[in-house]
């Protein structure tokens, strides 16, 4: 690991800490009339300094976690705290406030403004916290320097790569040079050079007096990370054992909708009601299936949540596999019908 | 918040410069349909007028003295008291045939063979050097019963011929701006003229002209203003003047539209640049200053442009254009009201973007 670049050294800290603490972050919200869950009592502590890695896939709650810590998604329940302050208890002002002085963000996608060359796209956080402009674009200069882009300064996002694109984006995220900097899909769209590039300069950035939160998909973050967070629980099928019978009585419910699990169900006698919890009334029937039919199989082998919940609408006895005996049933009874 | 929505003006350049050139040209449209319609009503009022500023006395049930057309004796005009002269007019509707423009100069070209143009026209008899009679700015007045002054707007060169009913007349001076009923031209001939013309030389009046004060009227006449006779002549194209001013309403709403549309096209394309601003800490408020500061140049500009355009059309309008100088102050600030109106809803669309979308990718 290179040493750190004493140009992007953070501003000495006042707070003593800048740790990061989340307690039973929940949020919810409504898509197609269902609620999701993306993040259900979710908690986390970070040291200041650290780079901190939410990794997963898409739909797992990495950006909705990064929205929460950005103070620009209200939990539903569960608290933030970076250093003195808790982000969960700010108010509308509060959080503008909050996101002027204390977040940098480095967008999926760059999410540079495209009318702006990349020194006016670097100063604008500056700009819009009441910067004088001369100022602002004298700390933009700097930045763009550092990052590698002091020759680009007055072209726009239209006229560099998508490595010179997110080295912009990642010095207005330093442009007021904010405790916590967060980056969605940093390496998302680069090539390896580019990804190269950044993760180095991420990596720098993150030192006592900031963190780095950064969200992706891309596991070869992992060895540079202080610390790692698995969003989507990863159900091992070794955990599963072999298939067993599961007995219920009409009205027990076998699991439910936002539920983890490693079991895929095969019905052997009785009935089995599928339900979809809905946000605005009660839940909705989606199917009763009887024997012969199975359920429950996509979570386990997408790495997704239950989506519905499964209660015994008889009393019902099934046969739970896990995912690879499940898959190797299914082919087997293929080859017989074949 | 200044220097982006410059940035964005200069970014999006061919756009706005689209907008605000069909914005000034709707602009151009608004000032010069308004000022036909202007034109309309400053050319009866300039008219009558510059015939009699004073009293106009009319037979009793007569509309106006351009609008009926009711002889009656002209010996009238002796018992009428007033503290100045009494005079005669006879004013009739018809058609003057000429020759056309286009024959008489392929007649100077050795074409003998003659084309007619024929006009309607407002044949007014009046006194010689009397009241009733035209300003003449181009030649000299009538002064024998075969001379005949016309208004410019007839477009008849001074010592061409111009026939009215029987007779031919010369043309010997022409008046400019004397139309009634929409540009319709006036032409002045010697009273006697007119009787032969129209009440076959009976020594009738349609109206009597004095610039005194009535206090005594026979039986039978009643005494009116001149700005009461004005009014009374553009009643007649009442209907013209309103769907002038219906078209005028119009082409503001295509104006804004136009606005409207752009502002919004705009706040559509920036939804994310908005998204990001606001993640960034900026607020709602500025963001709206922004886009209501581009409705706001657009409309000026085009407003500006509009004036410009105007006048450089003016003269190709065949009718008289009476454009007020209030127009010019008025205009861009209707333009930057009406702007603002119709960006409301592309500010809508800039209030209503939740900075959580600036984390979403390119396709959300």
């Amino acid at each position: 690991m290179p040493d750190p670049t004493p140009d992007l050294a953070p501003a000495p800290s006042q707070s003593s800490a800048r740790d990061l603490t989340i307690r039973g972050l929940t949020v919810e919200y409504r898509s197609g009339g269902y609620p999701i869950r993306p993040l259900d009592g979710f908690e986390l502590d970070a040291e200041d300094g650290e780079m901190v890695l939410l990794l997963g896939p898409s739909g797992c709650g990495k950006t909705t976690l990064l929205s929460c810590l950005g103070g620009i998604l209200t939990p539903m329940e569960g608290s933030i705290r970076i250093g003195d302050t808790t982000v969960t208890d700010l108010d509308a002002r509060g959080w503008s406030r909050y996101r002027r002085e204390q977040v940098g963000f480095v967008f999926q996608a760059f999410n540079l403004i495209p009318s702006l060359t990349a020194l006016e796209n670097v100063a604008a956080p500056l700009l819009v916290a009441g910067t004088p402009r001369r100022a602002a674009m004298r700390r933009a200069r700097e930045l763009l320097e550092q990052v590698d882009m002091g020759e680009r300064l007055r072209n726009r996002p239209g006229k560099l790569s998508g490595g010179q694109q997110q080295r912009v984006a990642i010095a207005r995220g330093l442009a007021h040079d904010p405790p916590l900097l967060l980056a969605d899909e940093p390496t998302a769209n680069l090539d390896y050079i580019q990804a190269e590039a950044v993760i180095r300069l991420l990596r720098e950035l993150a030192r006592p007096g900031r963190l780095v939160v950064i969200a992706t998909h891309d596991d070869r973050l992992v060895p540079i990370a202080d610390r790692v967070v698995e969003l989507a629980q990863h159900v091992r099928d070794d955990d599963a054992g072999p298939p067993q019978t599961v007995r219920l009585a009409a009205g027990e419910v076998l699991f439910e909708q936002g539920s983890w699990g490693q079991l895929v169900y095969v019905i052997e006698a009785g009935e089995i009601e599928i339900l979809r919890e809905r946000s605005d009334g009660p839940a909705q029937r989606l199917a009763v299936i009887g024997p012969g039919d199975y359920f429950g199989e996509l979570g386990p082998l997408l790495g997704f949540p239950r989506s519905a919940t499964a209660r015994a609408h008889t009393d019902v006895e099934l046969t739970a596999y896990g995912a690879d005996d499940f898959k190797r049933t299914i082919r087997a009874e293929a080859g017989r019908v074949g | 918040m200044w220097l982006l929505t410059a940035r964005d003006l200069q970014h999006r350049a061919l756009r706005f410069g689209m907008a605000i050139f069909g914005t000034a040209l709707l602009f151009a449209m608004v000032i010069l349909v308004g000022g036909v319609a202007a034109g309309f009503s400053s050319s009866a009022t300039g008219t009558v007028n510059a015939m009699n500023e004073g009293t106009w006395i009319l037979p009793e049930g007569a509309s106006g003295a351009f609008t009926s057309y009711a002889a009656f004796d002209a010996g009238l005009a002796d018992e009428v008291v007033a503290d100045d002269e009494v005079v005669p007019l006879l004013i009739m509707r018809g058609v003057a045939t000429s020759e056309a423009a286009e024959a008489v100069a392929s007649a100077d070209e050795g074409d003998l063979s003659s084309a007619e143009a024929t006009q309607d026209i407002v044949l007014v008899g009046h006194v010689a050097a009397g009241l009733g009679g035209p300003p003449v700015d181009v030649g000299r007045a009538a002064s024998g019963l075969d001379e005949v002054v016309a208004s410019s707007a007839a477009e008849l060169p001074i010592g061409s011929s111009v026939w009215v009913g029987e007779r031919d007349l010369e043309v010997v001076g022409t008046a400019d701006g004397m139309t009634m009923f929409a540009g319709t031209p006036l032409l002045f001939v010697d009273l006697e003229v007119a009787r032969d013309i129209a009440v076959e030389g009976r020594p009738a009046a349609t109206a009597l002209l004095t610039s005194g004060t009535v206090s005594s009227l026979p039986d039978g006449l009643v005494a009116i203003a001149a700005t009461a006779v004005a009014d009374d002549a553009l009643r007649l194209i009442e209907d013209a003047v309103g769907t002038i001013d219906i078209i005028n309403v119009l082409l503001w709403i295509v104006a804004a539209s136009v606005i409207g549309a752009v502002v919004y096209l705009s706040a559509l394309d920036r939804l994310r640049d908005f998204a990001v601003l606001k993640a960034i800490g900026a607020s709602t408020r500025s963001l709206l200053v922004g886009l209501a500061l581009q409705a706001t140049i657009v409309a000026v500009v085009a407003a500006v442009l509009a004036i410009g355009l105007a006048e450089l059309l003016v003269p190709v309008f065949p009718l008289h254009v009476a454009i007020d100088p209030g127009t010019f102050i008025r205009l861009p600030l209707l333009a930057v009201g009406v702007g603002l109106l119709a960006s409301l809803g592309g500010l809508r669309r800039a209030v209503g973007v939740d900075p959580a979308a600036a984390f979403s990718g390119p396709g959300g």
